[in-house]
């Protein structure tokens, strides 16, 4: 009996884990893909008619689609450019020797460990057109004269789930940016300070690229969390007013399971897959190529 | 004793019934074997081989009255077990759960809850099984006719009804009173009413507020403000009428209510528990609402106009002839492949009587499907004002039936309020809507 090499066994002990993978992950994502090339039904009963693409050149003419799109997008870059903004500013806060600086760093996760469904109510109740304490506050600063539906108009119901958003996510930029923060070898200051380097300098010769790795990790995070949101615009708006708040997943939610749709529910789900991907593809190189260049160059 | 009534008035409604089919003559036999051992105080069972059926419910209601019921039919039926799996809160998780299970040929699933809007999408996807046999017209004369059309698809029957509902129009007693106003049969006159009754209050009601929130509850409100003006959605052939002069008309109508703040600004994001709570917090004149507002209206801890709120049936169009509610409520439906089809419609039957549907109205506050429920005198004991309901539920209309119903809904959702935010005007938000809903299926 030949016994195992020390590859072999690594192999053996990773095969649950890769079964599960491939079961769980893997083969639904694929069956995902292949559905997408069928005309299928619910209430057409149980038959697939293979039909290529068609379920594409459907989407790449339905405005629906370009409307959750453009939604995504702009839902997507807005929320992780501030919350990324934002997470820096906090972190260096949090970063600076004060007392009750351990409480903070608790204080400061609450919105991020509060379940998005129930924040997302959180937020409706706040900017209610009766009794919002948003309005409220607003109204006695003297900006509106008069209490806003928020949730009833596009502009401003789009406004309202992105400053959800932010204000459930930043806190959890900001702490990994904090991790980050103190990875940084505090000898790499102190030189940089006797070299005549200032405060501002500093921050953005020494802090920022020493942060990139794990910026990038925190973007890469948000990123796709962000393309893929769903929960807060049940929570808020259910896509509305009319269309103005749907999103691509939410698109995809309904055409799929809420209309049986599933070759076309298929064909939005994979353009999601697709989009992540390349996202997370572009990520991987940088994040790896950084991490590593930050250990050379550890001293 | 009471156990006794209810098994002689089951075998009373079998005597009554056409014995054509040998599998309910079979039956018949049976229960009328069981109903004479009971009666005689026998509480041996009938030989028959035990049965363990699967019911997929509703989370169990407040006061756990399925099983209550379960154990009632027992009485009769000790070979057959019924075993309840609750299905998940929210009506479309509901909905998803069933269709995965039963698109995979389940058949450990013998019948199920569904709402009234799915028969269409269960009966063309042929998961189900037509009733028209083991439901025979004969019995379904005492129920309400907008449950059983809600059931019906295709000329066939495919589910038997155990609880309904329908919109109706909440108003201020007390308001209406001071001013010496009537209960509004139209909708212009309900703006007239409200309007006047502002100005005299000194301002800060609105006239209107229903669940205009993007989604199902607009789709109900919006299917009522359409056939209380004589316009259509869905044609009996199939054919979509959605852009329609009455339909433009009526739409038109509420934009502008909304545009001159007849109706509070926010009620596009409004769910049915937004809109109630701005009727109970006295900021309303009327409220378009589901018959359960009613009992939460006198919760003094949740509403400031207890004893103040009257109920009425819903105002009709310029157009319209009658005011028309949608119809909600649950049926149940049997799964094509289940194994005990003739065990399952015994206590499908058993749900839908009259004591069961009476023991969930007086425990869980449901509105029975069955008409004779309107006129009993507990239920009316404890909650007098379902003496109003009848003729709302007779001339209660089931929403679009189509089995593409969740795509026609959410577009008819979504142009509404494209509509009343003004964004489209409600000619071309119609128009749109008719393109879309053209498409739907092909």
């Amino acid at each position: 009996m030949k016994t195992l090499t020390r590859k072999q066994f690594g192999y053996l002990c990773m095969a649950p884990t890769l079964m599960i993978f491939l079961i769980f992950a893997i083969y639904p994502v694929f069956r995902t893909i292949l559905l997408s090339l069928y005309r299928f039904r619910l209430q057409t009963g149980p038959t697939k008619t293979f039909i290529g693409l068609d379920n594409y050149f459907h989407m790449f003419g339905d405005s629906r689609f370009f409307n959750a799109l453009f939604f995504t997008l702009l839902f997507t870059l807005l929320t992780v450019v501030t919350e990324v903004i934002l997470g820096l500013i906090f972190a260096q806060l949090m970063n600076l020797p004060f007392k009750g600086r351990g409480a903070l760093r608790v204080v400061v996760l609450i919105p991020w460990a509060i379940p998005t469904i129930v924040s997302g109510f959180m937020w409706k109740f706040m900017v209610h057109d009766q009794y919002g304490v948003f309005n409220q506050i607003l109204q006695t600063l003297g900006i509106i004269d008069s209490f806003l539906p928020w949730l009833s108009r596009d502009t401003s119901a789009r406004l309202v789930l992105i400053m959800s958003d932010i204000w459930k996510t930043a806190p959890y930029v900001s702490l990994l940016v904090l991790a980050g923060l103190q990875t940084i070898p505090k000898t790499l200051y102190e030189a940089a300070a006797i070299d005549g380097a200032g405060p501002i300098r500093r921050y953005f010769s020494l802090t920022l690229p020493l942060l990139k790795p794990v910026l990038a990790t925190a973007v890469l995070f948000r990123l796709i969390s962000s393309f893929k949101v769903f929960t807060v615009i049940v929570a808020l708006t259910n896509g509305g007013p009319g269309y103005a708040t749907e999103s691509l997943t939410m698109y995809t939610m309904r055409t799929y399971f809420d209309a049986g749709n599933y070759g076309y529910g298929s064909a939005l789900a994979t353009f999601t897959l697709f989009v992540t991907c390349i996202i997370a593809l572009l990520f991987t190189d940088v994040i790896r190529g950084k991490i590593d260049g930050g250990k050379r160059s550890r001293p | 004793m009471c156990a006794i009534v209810v098994t002689s008035e089951y075998a009373r409604n079998y005597i009554l019934k056409e014995e054509k089919m040998k599998k309910l003559a079979l039956c018949l036999t049976v229960l009328l074997v069981a109903t004479t051992l009971f009666a005689a105080g026998s509480k041996e069972a009938v030989p028959e081989a035990a049965v363990t059926l699967h019911w997929y419910s509703h989370a169990s209601s407040l006061g756990n009255t399925e099983k209550a019921i379960i154990e009632k039919f027992n009485e009769t039926n000790p070979n057959i077990t019924v075993e309840v799996i609750e299905l998940p809160e929210a009506t479309n998780d509901k909905l998803q759960a069933l269709l995965i299970a039963l698109q995979s040929g389940d058949s450990s699933i013998d019948f199920f809850n569904a709402d009234v809007t799915w028969t269409a999408t269960f009966a063309s996807a042929q998961l189900i099984e037509p009733l028209d046999t083991w439901f025979p017209a004969s019995e379904r004369a005492g129920f309400l006719a907008g449950t059983i059309a809600a059931a019906t698809y295709n000329d066939k029957l495919w589910g038997i009804p155990f609880r309904t509902d329908a919109g109706v129009l909440y108003y201020r007693k007390d308001l209406l009173q001071k001013y010496g106003k009537e209960v509004p049969k139209t909708y212009t006159d309900l703006f007239a009413t409200a309007q006047e009754i502002n100005e005299k209050e000194g301002g800060g009601l609105y006239a209107l507020v229903g669940s205009l929130a993007n989604g199902e509850g607009l789709t109900c409100n919006a299917v009522e403000w359409f056939y209380s003006n004589g316009g259509q959605v869905i044609g009996k052939d199939g054919s979509i009428l959605i852009d329609s002069s009455q339909n433009r008309q009526i739409l038109e109508m509420m934009s502008e209510a909304y545009a001159n703040k007849l109706m509070p600004e926010g009620v596009l994001s409004y769910g049915s528990g937004d809109a109630r709570s701005s009727m109970f917090q006295g900021k309303q004149v009327f409220m378009r609402a589901w018959p359960k507002a009613y009992a939460m209206g006198q919760d003094p801890a949740k509403s400031q106009v207890m004893g103040k709120l009257g109920v009425a049936p819903l105002p009709r169009g310029p157009q319209g002839t009658m005011g028309k509610s949608t119809l909600g409520g649950w049926q149940l439906f049997m799964n094509k492949n289940s194994k005990h089809k003739d065990a399952s419609i015994k206590f499908m039957r058993f749900y839908a009587s009259e004591y069961a549907q009476k023991l969930h109205t007086l425990n869980d506050s449901y509105m029975p499907a069955r008409t004779t429920l309107y006129t009993d005198k507990d239920i009316l004991e404890k909650y007098p004002h379902y003496s109003d309901f009848p003729q709302v539920l007779e001339t209660a209309v089931p929403r679009p039936q189509s089995p593409y119903y969740a795509e026609i809904s959410s577009i008819l959702s979504a142009e509404v309020q494209n509509a009343m935010k003004g964004s489209k005007s409600a000619a071309q938000a119609l128009s749109d809507a008719q393109k879309a809903m053209e498409q739907v299926g092909k």
